[in-house]
């Protein structure tokens, strides 16, 4: 008898523990999403999200390569501390409920439980990647959005909920205390403090987790092809951080070989990502920044809308017609004799030397180039959209272009100026009262980059100010009776108001005209 | 039910036996360490750089302060006569003053320790109400977790709670705004609204330690009977 049940014995089913491993994760992924430190970062992250579009009117027309880059750290801060601590705590259930000695006796050894809780960090990452994408597709679907994000840099942020979560279990296999991975926690949200003053905007920066500052050479959006930021090589070492911490988890039940050719794969990819990350820009990079600063017109495509050329980077091409709405409503109130016979508008891109500087040249360079490109005294347009800055800056620009003049507009003509661009729009009208307030340093409201820019004493913009408060057709009809006395050179600030039928401004001061 | 507080004083010596303090410790060396290895490291700290530090300390030690509460012999206590409102304020008393002296003493290091025109103008009379409000608000948790766990883990819900306030408080919009800057004219009125919340964790604390009377008839014999 006992010869027959030895022979009938069954075989110890040899993939069992892989999939116990997979049950375990399983359960554990879903008990992670189900958290309810999940479920309030998920809700934090999804109204930050909802809050930028309320902030600042520039985010009504997003840079989609800005967008990825800001989606991660908060990402990171919110959904990662999630998968930190409620990962942590996963780990850390056997021993709060006494259960750690029952676990013995089942199939899983620690070291295979420890590797269920790493795999239930990832379908969190996934979760991540899927908020991103939604948010991304929100903006190309429903805003005026333009650029291209990219896809290495919108993997950090749920590369990053992969790197907490593993030092959450680590955590969990250290120490049973519940208060450790709250206060790395706090230790890391220190060093992000403190970080930055330490690297100051170096390549060392990218030892960070999330980069979230763009290069200081640009002060603002630029074409996705000259940014240059190492993406990839940031991914890579985001991942084998993980896996090296993954395996420092796994390690503690003892050698293994293959825990072992883990831990050389992770520190490979660690060493092979800092060390591609913390190089400067190539010198392709660095040629094609000089290009796009110098000759703009050799990247840029060109389009003809109702007697306009529009010049825009590729990725920017979006606004051309929401420049043309601004341009359209300044010109129509210009008398046909006095437009002028070919408008371009170019768009540029500021690109800073060593101390923020802007070489002396850049004018009669940029002058050189629209000539060659057949566009001689182009207008300047920006990378960015969507604030009264933006409208007031292109208004002012185009309306200097059809009265005609030197780059400071004084009397009548700076009058003439400042009305056409505020009757543009109520946020032109804002832009104008900003600037009135924000003087440049010689105290008078300047347009535009400092090259190429425009300005109009504050005594003019505060007449054109009063002028846009009365009724826009009455002041329309006064302006085309009395277009080329406006625009004339020697009309004095006093002569203009009177023709606009609002009180001169007290005392007369031309000192700020040049 | 009405406690004689000559009880109280027996209560304080096997307290501070009972009391976890180690996540206390951790967390008050953590702040203490995040405040003044930086100012070592660097010297480009501004004021504001300082008062995020001095903020993350606090939580830090309000972390520390979630595990105060933490009983393993909760499942014995429900049949003792001392009210665990009056066994929870014997810890809160038995705490706070080393609470007290280990923010104190970090203030005066972070301002020592600033370079010289920052020292004078960190706002302290401000950041100890954040701090205070911080510490009683995880109080206040831990005796809500105390009312719904019943293994005296009460440290393993609260200090989670803790950082989703704290991250509430840095997100919310600017008209009710909570972690300003000094040089923000919100500064003054924020500071009432961090008043008003450490007022509101009180009562929450006191509320929530409360026990329920288990029965509505309560025998006239067992009230100050002791």
């Amino acid at each position: 008898m006992t010869a027959v049940a030895l022979a009938e014995a069954p075989a110890v089913d040899a993939t069992a523990p892989r999939r116990a491993v997979v049950a375990l994760a399983r359960v554990e992924s879903v008990r992670l999403l189900r958290h309810p430190l999940t479920v309030a970062a998920t809700l934090f992250l999804l109204g930050l999200w909802a809050s930028t579009w309320f902030a600042n009117e520039v985010n009504h027309f997003p840079v989609l390569q800005d967008v990825d880059r800001d989606s991660d750290l908060g990402m990171m801060l919110l959904l990662g501390s999630a998968a930190l601590i409620a990962g942590n705590l996963a780990v850390l259930r056997a021993h709060r409920d006494g259960t750690a000695h029952l676990g013995q006796v089942l199939i899983l050894r620690p070291r295979s439980r420890t590797l269920a809780h790493l795999l239930a960090v990832v379908p969190v990452a996934g979760f991540g990647a899927v908020l991103i994408l939604v948010r991304i597709a929100a903006l190309v679907l429903f805003t005026p959005a333009v650029g291209r994000p990219n896809p290495y840099e919108l993997a950090i942020g749920p590369a990053t909920v992969l790197l907490l979560g593993s030092l959450g279990v680590l955590l969990g296999r250290l120490t049973r205390s519940a208060i450790a991975a709250p206060l790395v926690l706090l230790a890391l949200l220190a060093s992000l403090v403190v970080l930055p003053l330490l690297t100051q905007g170096g390549s060392a920066q990218w030892l960070q987790p999330v980069v979230g500052q763009g290069d200081p050479a640009f002060p603002d959006p630029v074409p996705a092809a000259l940014m240059a930021r190492p993406a990839a090589a940031h991914l890579a070492y985001l991942l084998g951080l993980a896996g090296l911490l993954a395996v420092a988890a796994l390690g503690r039940g003892g050698r293994s070989r293959r825990v072992a050719v883990a831990g050389v794969l992770a520190l490979a990819l660690t060493v092979t990502g800092t060390v591609l990350q913390l190089q400067p820009p190539s010198r392709a990079a660095l040629a094609a920044r000089a290009t796009a600063l110098n000759h703009p017109s050799r990247q840029q495509t060109c389009r003809r809308l109702e007697t306009v050329t529009y010049c825009a980077f590729g990725d920017f091409t979006g606004w051309i017609p929401e420049w043309n709405r601004v341009v359209q409503a300044v010109l129509a109130q210009v008398p046909a004799s006095a437009r002028p016979v070919s408008l371009a508008v170019r768009q540029r891109v500021l690109v800073l030397g060593r101390n923020d500087s802007v070489s002396a040249g850049l004018g009669d360079v940029w002058r050189a180039d629209d000539a060659a490109a057949g566009t001689p005294e182009a207008v300047s347009a920006g990378t960015r959209w969507g604030d009264s800055a933006s409208t007031v800056d292109l208004a002012v620009l185009v309306a200097l272009r059809a009265v005609g003049g030197g780059p400071v507009a004084c009397g009548g003509p700076g009058v003439l100026v400042a009305w056409l661009a505020g009757q543009v729009s109520a946020q032109a009208r804002t832009g104008l009262r900003l600037r009135v307030q924000h003087p440049d340093d010689r105290g008078v409201p300047s347009f535009g980059q400092p090259v190429f820019g425009a300005g109009v004493p504050q005594a003019e913009v505060t007449v054109a100010l009063a002028a846009l408060a009365l009724p826009t057709a009455t002041v329309a009809a006064r302006v085309q009776q009395s277009w080329s006395t406006l625009a004339a050179p020697g009309t004095t600030v006093a002569q203009a108001a009177q023709i606009l039928g609002v009180p001169a401004p007290a005392g007369s001061e031309g000192g700020s005209c040049r | 039910m009405p406690v004689n507080p000559r009880i109280l004083y027996p209560l304080l010596r096997p307290t501070v036996h009972a009391i976890r303090w180690l996540p206390l410790a951790a967390g008050a060396a953590l702040g203490l360490a995040i405040v003044l290895v930086p100012e070592a490291l660097t010297d480009k700290l501004a004021v504001a750089h300082l008062v995020y530090l001095l903020r993350i300390a606090a939580a830090c030690l309000a972390l520390g302060a979630a595990f105060l509460l933490d009983d393993p012999a909760t499942r014995s206590t429900p049949a003792v006569p001392t009210p665990r409102l009056a066994r929870n304020l014997v810890r809160v008393a038995v705490a706070v003053p080393a609470i007290a002296v280990w923010w104190v003493a970090t203030l005066v290091l972070a301002g020592a320790m600033a370079h010289r025109p920052h020292s004078t103008h960190l706002p302290g009379g401000a950041l100890t109400v954040e701090a205070a409000t911080l510490v009683c608000a995880a109080l206040a948790l831990a005796a809500i977790a105390q009312r719904l766990t019943t293994d005296g883990g009460a440290g393993v819900f609260a200090a989670p709670a803790v950082l989703v306030l704290v991250a509430a408080t840095w997100f919310l919009p600017r008209a009710v705004a909570l972690s300003t800057l000094p040089d923000d004219p919100h500064w003054t009125a924020s500071h009432h609204r961090w008043a008003v919340l450490l007022a509101a964790a009180a009562v929450t604390f006191l509320a929530a330690s409360h026990e329920r009377a288990r029965r509505s008839g309560r025998s006239p014999v067992a009230a100050g009977h002791r």
